[in-house]
């Protein structure tokens, strides 16, 4: 007897869905916090250049770390993708485990 | 990715599933499933777990940063020559948590944020001891710096939440 492709998706799907949407609205609400404090930063760097409080040159310094932490920020983000991906997979695995493991007679997942 | 035990079922899977494509029993979305399905005997792994030491040691350096920027924060800043022995320190502490993750598989993103928190740190370390790090770069400094801790440690704190789950 073959496995029943239809039978694995659907559980499958149902599995994916609400942890891709869990991790989804995490990194969105990450993202969103990390951008407005980087305007903030941005915003202060220009303004202590216009009042001569820091010359050309430190402004270019702090953008540079300022960049350097938005890839910082850029990589969280990817991290939590992979981690997502990780969940969403093992959990699809695990949704159709029983199924899989009794039409093939043995243990494979 | 996969387990190595597993490469064989995988190239078996492979094999099968392209028979069926071309007999044009298999579509590829449901082919998609059924590779998956014989692809791994338990579960995948694609990120290093949770490391306590790392998470404790990147918060205990956001502390000693925090304290280094404290003492930063005055107007003239105090001499480098005064502050030389905190700046060792924290090189050696980042020096330390960057090989341990380095060692940890699946964990290159962590280690790539490491590199760009130590090339920061270095970088305040070298305008200060040229004489043009002042007293209103601090604040900057602080809330850039603290964006890369917080991205180094929301990335652990995530694995952590991982660990938990599975």
């Amino acid at each position: 007897m073959g496995i029943d492709v239809q039978t694995l998706t659907g559980p499958m799907l149902d599995a994916l869905k609400p942890v891709l949407a869990k991790y989804w609205g995490e990194v969105q609400d990450y993202a969103k916090t990390e951008a407005v404090k980087m305007a903030h930063t941005l915003a202060n760097i220009e303004s202590l250049k216009a009042a001569g409080k820091i010359g050309e040159a430190q402004a270019v310094a702090l953008l540079d770390m300022q960049k350097q932490s938005m890839q910082a920020v850029l990589m969280a983000v990817e991290g939590i993708g992979l981690i997502a991906a990780q969940t969403a997979i093992n959990a699809a695995l695990a949704a159709v485990k029983d199924t899989v493991n009794k039409l093939l007679g043995f243990g494979l997942l | 990715m996969l387990l190595g035990s597993n490469h064989s079922r995988l190239k078996q899977a492979l094999t099968t599933s392209q028979h069926l494509a071309r007999r044009r029993v298999l579509p590829p979305l449901p082919r998609f499933f059924l590779l998956a399905g014989l692809c791994v005997a338990c579960t995948v792994t694609l990120v290093s777990s949770y490391d306590e030491t790392t998470d404790r040691d990147v918060t205990a350096l956001h502390k000693t940063v925090g304290g280094l920027l404290d003492q930063l924060d005055r107007n003239p800043v105090p001499d480098y020559p005064s502050l030389k022995k905190t700046y060792d320190g924290i090189r050696g502490d980042l020096g330390a948590t960057h090989l341990r993750n380095e060692l940890r598989p699946n964990n290159t993103i962590t280690v790539k944020q490491l590199d760009i928190l130590r090339d920061q740190l270095k970088k305040l370390e070298e305008l200060h001891q040229a004489g043009t790090f002042n007293q209103a770069m601090v604040g900057p400094t602080r809330e850039i710096l603290d964006q890369t801790f917080r991205a180094v440690l929301k990335l652990e704190l995530e694995k952590k939440a991982l660990n938990k789950t599975q």
